[in-house]
C-alpha cells in the first residue's frame, strides 16, 4: 500500500495575515479562523505547491527551514499533518 | 398584547408582552428615546408565559422574539423587566448582521471611542456608567457595534445593567432617581437595577466614534496594568462576539483591522475611583 498523499487548496481557500510571529488564517469554506505557528504555514505552502506524502514533505520542510532531517522531524510533520487534516486545511488522498 | 416601540441607535425595536406592568416599566426606563423612524421597527422582542396558565397562576416569563435559543429557562414574573432586556439583547446577539458585535461597554470623547470588553463582573458597565457622567459620552453597555463598511463604533446606548455592589456605587453618584429602573432582587444575575443613559448619550445616539483604545478591566484586584498583544486582542474580541462567525470573511477583515490598529491593554483595579484614574491615564497616553 502506498503512503497517503496530502494536498491543500490553502491559497485559494484562505485569507492569511501574519500576527505576532504566527499566521492568522480565515478558511472560507468552513468559516473558521485558525492561529498557525511554524512549521504549519510552511507545510501548507509546500503542499499548495505540490501534493506529496509525509516523507517527501518532511524532506522539503527540513530543506526549507535548514534543519536536519531525522525521525523527530518526521514525527512533528505527521502530528501537524493530522491536526491540519482535522482542521480541514489539508486533504488526504 | 401590550407593546412599545423604541429606536436605540440603528436598532428599532417592537417589544410585546401580555402583561401591562413590564411594558410600563420599560416605557419609563426608555423615556426620552425616539420612536422608530417612519414608525417601522425592524426587530421584535417579546416576553410571554411559557404555558398559557403561567400568565395568571404563579406567572412566569419566557424570552421570545425573532430569534430565540432552545432551552431558555423561564424567569419569575417579578423579573419581567430583566427578561425583556434579555429578549432585546438576544435579538441583537443572534440576528445582527450589519455590524460586527463586540461584547463590551464603550464611551466617547472628542470623537474617539474607548472600548472596554469584559465578562460579567469585570466592571465594564460600572466604569462606562461613571465615565458617562464625567466628560465622556456613553456609547454602549453590552454590545459595541462596529460598522462593517467604515470600522466606526456605532452608538447603541441601551439602559445600563447595574449589578450587586455597582448599584449603590452608581446610585451614590447620580442624583436623578428617575433614571433608575426598579430594584430587582434575586435575579439569575444577582441584584440588578437598570440605569437610563443621560440626555447627551440619547441625543447623540446617531454620532459614531472612531475606535481609539481597547482596555480590558478586571474589578476587585490590586491596581496593575499590562499590554495585550495583537494576537490575544484578536482572540479575545472574537471570543466575545456573537456574530463574528456569521459575518464570514468580512467579519474577519473588520476584526483584524481593529486588532491591528487599535492600541490595547488590560488593567486591574480595586475600586471605581482608582479604575477611573487608570482609564484616564491610559487615555491621556493614547490621545483620547
Amino acid at each position: 500500500m502506498s503512503a497517503p498523499t496530502f494536498r491543500t487548496q490553502f491559497l485559494q481557500h484562505c485569507r492569511t495575515h501574519p500576527i505576532d510571529g504566527m499566521t492568522l488564517v480565515f478558511h472560507r469554506p468552513s468559516g473558521t479562523t485558525h492561529f498557525l505557528d511554524s512549521p504549519a504555514p510552511e507545510m501548507l505552502d509546500l503542499l499548495a505547491a505540490a501534493p506529496m506524502d509525509a516523507a517527501r514533505l518532511t524532506s522539503a520542510l527540513c530543506a526549507r527551514l535548514g534543519l536536519d532531517e531525522d525521525s523527530e522531524a518526521r514525527t512533528v510533520v505527521e502530528a501537524r499533518l493530522a491536526q491540519l487534516v482535522d482542521a480541514g486545511l489539508v486533504q488526504v488522498d | 398584547m401590550h407593546s412599545f416601540a423604541v429606536r436605540i441607535g440603528r436598532i428599532s425595536y417592537r417589544i410585546g408582552s401580555p402583561w401591562a406592568a413590564p411594558i410600563a416599566a420599560l416605557r419609563r426606563l426608555y423615556a426620552d428615546y425616539p420612536a422608530p423612524e417612519d414608525g417601522i421597527a425592524t426587530v421584535t422582542a417579546r416576553i410571554g408565559p411559557p404555558r398559557p396558565w403561567r400568565r395568571w397562576i404563579r406567572p412566569q416569563v419566557a424570552i421570545e422574539g425573532d430569534h430565540s435559543l432552545p432551552d431558555t429557562v423561564p424567569m419569575a414574573y417579578d423579573h419581567a423587566l430583566l427578561a425583556i432586556e434579555m429578549a432585546m439583547n438576544m435579538q441583537v446577539a443572534l440576528g445582527e448582521r450589519r455590524h460586527l458585535l463586540i461584547h463590551a461597554s464603550a464611551v466617547e470623547r472628542n470623537g474617539k471611542a474607548l472600548i472596554m470588553p469584559g465578562d460579567s463582573g469585570s466592571g465594564k458597565s460600572t466604569l462606562a456608567a461613571l465615565l458617562g457622567e464625567r466628560g465622556w459620552r456613553l456609547l454602549a453597555d453590552e454590545f459595541v457595534m462596529i460598522d462593517m463598511a467604515t470600522g466606526m463604533a456605532i452608538p447603541f446606548p441601551r439602559a445600563i445593567s447595574l449589578k450587586n455592589s455597582a448599584i449603590a456605587e452608581v446610585e451614590g453618584r447620580i442624583a436623578d432617581p428617575a433614571r433608575f429602573g426598579p430594584y430587582l432582587s434575586n435575579t439569575p444575575k444577582g441584584e440588578l437595577r437598570h440605569l437610563r443613559p443621560n440626555a447627551q448619550a440619547i441625543a447623540r445616539m446617531d454620532e459614531p466614534a472612531l475606535p481609539a483604545l481597547i482596555l480590558f478591566p478586571s474589578y476587585g484586584y490590586e491596581a496593575a496594568s499590562d499590554g495585550v498583544s495583537r494576537s490575544e486582542l484578536f482572540m479575545r474580541l472574537t471570543e466575545g462576539s456573537t456574530n463574528y462567525v456569521a459575518l464570514g470573511q468580512p467579519g474577519f477583515d473588520r476584526m483584524l483591522q481593529l486588532a491591528e490598529t487599535v492600541p490595547s491593554a488590560r488593567f486591574a483595579y480595586p475600586d471605581s475611583d482608582s479604575g477611573i484614574a487608570i482609564v484616564e491615564q491610559f487615555c491621556a497616553e493614547a490621545g483620547l
